[in-house]
């Protein structure tokens, strides 16, 4: 006989309620910050009015998104999003993994330490004063900019001026500052490692590379996908912060992406319904990614988030 | 049915991201107009502010948009705290610093909670859908009946004055600010001459043997003679967006960056005219020949030079406000160099003979001061403001405390040897004139503000700089008009995106990253984005103006 769900749910409750009371704050953590504020994407659908607020501002349908698709920027903002994403995640998804085998490779204990410790501390540099040391080094007469002129023989310029190099700068700063940190969880999941597997396979005649072949990688692959998954979910979402420290009218052409746009359109020029209907449109592009990814997951793999 | 409700808590989820840009949420309906446009009786007439204004010392909050190194905030300013020791009102300012203005604003009509003034200094905030909406919206009072009522000072020189009378009014006749007024040191109304201008190295000018320059090709001349002889690697600076805010450049090609009046009836935008192309040829040449900072973008030179650039003799020229000029630098000890000598320049023409039509346009009014709906105690308020445009409120102001930073000689307000000459026991050395005024004087905010006032406390050669950029023309300019909530409306978004194109387009063709060739399907581009209605309601706006 099959029991209501408020009869099973009562039940549980009565069993683990210490457990229960220890969620409260969690779940109204979320109900406050994140179901609340959903009231907002209501914006999307309005010219909003901060003073009439949600219920006094005027309707206006599908008016910004068909605007948002038929302006000339549409294209060019997704396009630039979504090329900074998949650069993002060809080089800078790899790069922690590929830093931490290398890493569990090192048998000097004191040399691994100090490797690691010097590896996190560009993550630990606020994004500002990041950006302000990458503006001074690739202006004109700047040390990266000056190195650059020399193996290309031309004359120094500034290098963040030039749309076609403004991909570049992002993604190998971006990996210069996340490489360490983004490897912490690799070389945790290393250690879990049994060391057995690899006595077994050194008796089998497995050499180094065999090893990390057979042996290192499946064993975190498991993190790999989980990770993969995450990341593919927040797609779309290319921090708009360190986008808009660094880019200028000038690169607008790569540089102006989705975030941006929505920044420029909703704090600059006022136009909030416009601005939430172009957000909007992000956060469901990256809620398809995020199914798409793990549906696959799932399908060719045993891991996936759900 | 368990895969269905999972999908669906997902895709809530995602809206987080969504609100993570747009999180005002307040269902704050409708709005409390307050008493908009009532009739108040004759009998509340007031004709003259006696002091105190309020016994029980009323509390006031003023979001202003302001910055000093020396005290953190207007409420540490000696002078406020006269003010309010006379009047028994006190106000709170809330300090945003310069750059953050914009941002700041829009953050506070989105809070929906209001302080009780709002100084949106000269237009550098404005309401989207300017003064009429905002009293429609219910967040600004419409002062109309109350200026008539408590204000007696300001309610005189309003009268007085067309000009004055035609500014603060919108266009449907409302007042939805109190401005403040440029006066001289008597009181009388005066508007301020320009205090942003072009600057140029003096000495290598003299060094070189060259004149000043006057027209373009004076000026290629010259900053072809600063990169080649004194080895500038920016000769000349510009803005972000390739213009500075003078206009200086563009204006002589009879155009300006943005909307401006083709002909006294005409409103015309500037990127849309053959002016336009020729200033960018210009400056694309310039650029490739390295006469212009290769850094510019990234500079933000469009009314100062930065101190790395100017301190260093990196630069020979750029644009500049009147107390940074001459041997700033020195005297403030950011180089060791004592021959750095900037001075002001009349902006360039095509032709010799000729005037700029453009310079920094001062107007009596100034800095526009709201009074939201979220204040309590209107009477007292105003009759607070009023006060401040009495010689009394304004001395108190613009010269601080009588007998501590000024002395009357001659019914004239003379500053102290404090204020001008510190010695190091004052704790004042090495501090500049203007800060000082700023530590012990309010200045710029509500009431009248005498712009000669900085007479005493500069140098005659630094101060003489406006009178070079003041004897350009002004036919250039459009006042200060303003739209209405539906012509905003369709305006922003068509605007916003037109804004994104040139400022993309120019920069791009000045640092020659795209070819000439392409220039005129910027312009079919520009067609295409309509900005024929965009200046249709420039031109509409304008006609209200000169209607009201």
């Amino acid at each position: 006989m099959k029991k209501g769900f408020l009869a099973i749910a009562i039940k549980d409750i009565r069993r683990n309620k210490i457990l229960y009371i220890l969620s409260i704050p969690i779940i109204l953590w979320y109900l406050i910050f994140c179901y609340r504020p959903m009231v907002g994407v209501l914006m999307a659908f309005q010219n909003f009015n901060p003073v009439k607020g949600i219920l006094g501002s005027q309707w206006v349908g599908m008016k910004h998104f068909v605007d948002f698709f038929t302006g000339i920027y549409a294209w060019r903002t997704i396009r630039n999003t979504l090329a900074l994403s998949l650069l993002d995640l060809i080089f800078n998804f790899p790069a922690p993994i590929i830093f931490a085998l290398m890493l569990n490779e090192v048998k000097n204990r004191y040399f691994k330490k100090t490797v690691q410790t010097i590896s996190y501390m560009p993550y630990f540099i606020s994004m500002v004063v990041m950006c302000g040391i990458i503006v001074d080094f690739t202006s004109a007469g700047g040390i990266i900019s000056t190195l650059v002129a020399n193996l290309t023989g031309t004359a120094s310029q500034n290098l963040l001026g030039d749309p076609a190099c403004f991909r570049p700068i992002y993604i190998v700063s971006n990996i210069w500052q996340g490489l360490g940190y983004g490897s912490i969880i690799y070389i945790a999941a290393l250690a879990g490692v049994d060391q057995e597997l690899y006595e077994a396979a050194t008796i089998d005649g497995a050499g180094r590379w065999k090893q990390t072949l057979h042996i290192t990688i499946p064993s975190i692959s498991s993190t790999i996908i989980i990770m993969l998954i995450l990341k593919m979910g927040s797609m779309l979402s290319v921090g708009s912060e360190k986008v808009l420290l660094l880019y200028s009218p000038s690169t607008y052409e790569t540089s102006d992406i989705i975030s941006t746009y929505v920044y420029r359109m909703g704090f600059e020029s006022y136009n909030y319904g416009f601005s939430t209907a172009v957000g909007l449109f992000n956060s469901v592009v990256n809620t398809i990614f995020l199914l798409t990814t793990n549906y696959f997951a799932a399908k060719y793999s045993e891991t996936s988030l759900f | 049915m368990r895969k269905i409700k999972r999908l669906t808590s997902l895709i809530l989820c995602a809206f987080l991201v969504a609100t993570a840009f747009a999180s005002c949420d307040s269902a704050k309906s409708g709005g409390n107009g307050g008493n908009n446009g009532e009739e108040i009786p004759e009998t509340e007439v007031v004709n003259e502010i006696t002091l105190p204004i309020s016994e029980d010392g009323a509390t006031f909050d003023m979001w202003v948009i302001w910055s000093n190194t020396y005290i953190e905030s207007l409420n540490e300013n000696t002078a406020v705290q006269l003010m309010e020791e006379k009047t028994g009102v006190t106000i709170n300012y809330t300090c945003i610093p310069t750059e953050a203005g914009t941002e700041k604003f829009g953050l506070l009509l989105a809070s929906n909670e209001y302080p009780d003034m709002i100084n949106m200094g000269e237009d550098q905030v404005t309401y989207p859908g300017g003064g009429d909406k905002a009293i429609d919206d219910g967040v600004y009072v419409d002062l109309t009946n109350y200026v008539e009522t408590y204000m007696p000072n300001y309610r005189n020189y309003r009268a007085n004055d067309e000009l004055l009378n035609k500014m603060t009014l919108t266009d449907q006749g409302r007042m939805y600010y109190i401005a403040m007024l440029r006066a001289d040191s008597d009181a009388n109304i005066s508007p301020e001459p320009a205090w942003v201008g072009m600057t140029i190295r003096q000495d290598w000018l003299d060094d070189l043997g060259l004149d000043m320059p006057e027209t373009i090709s004076d000026w290629e001349t010259v900053l072809t003679a600063f990169k080649d002889e004194k080895g500038a690697e920016a000769p000349l600076m510009i803005g972000p967006t390739g213009t500075v805010t003078t206009e200086a450049f563009t204006s002589a090609y009879g155009v300006l960056s943005g909307f401006y009046m083709k002909d006294a009836t005409t409103v015309g935008y500037g990127p849309c005219e053959e002016g336009y192309r020729q200033w960018i040829e210009l400056f694309r040449d310039w650029y490739a020949k390295g006469l212009i900072d290769p850094n510019f973008i990234s500079n933000n030179a469009a009314m100062i030079i930065p101190t790395e650039y100017g301190a260093t003799g990196k630069t020979g020229a750029g644009s500049n406000i009147w107390g940074l000029t001459r041997k700033y630098y020195y005297e403030m000890g950011s180089t060791d160099d004592e021959n750095i000598d900037f001075v002001a320049v009349k902006a360039p023409t095509l032709n010799e003979g000729e005037t700029a039509q453009y310079k920094y346009v001062s107007y009596p009014v100034s800095h526009k001061i709201a009074v939201t709906t979220a204040c309590e105690d209107l009477p007292t308020l105003l009759k607070w403001m009023d006060y401040q445009y009495t010689r009394e409120g304004m001395l108190i102001n613009a010269y601080g405390t009588e007998g501590e930073t000024y002395t009357m000689v001659d019914d004239e307000p003379v500053y102290t040897e404090i204020m001008l000459h510190p010695t190091e026991d004052d704790g004042l050395l090495g501090v500049t004139s203007g800060d000082r005024l700023a530590i012990y004087a309010r200045g710029d905010g509500v009431g009248l503000v005498p712009w000669d006032r900085w007479d005493q406390a500069y140098e005659e050669d630094k101060r003489s700089c406006i009178f070079v950029w003041d004897a350009d023309e002004t036919s250039l300019a459009l006042p200060q008009v303003t739209m209405t909530e539906d012509e905003g409306n369709e305006y922003n978004p068509i605007f916003a995106q037109i804004q994104t194109l040139v400022q993309e387009k120019t920069v791009a063709y000045i640092m020659g990253t795209e070819s000439l060739d392409t220039y005129d399907n910027f312009l079919s581009s520009l067609q295409s984005l309509n900005i024929e209605r965009c200046i249709e309601i420039q031109q509409a706006a304008f006609d209200r103006y000169n209607a009201r």
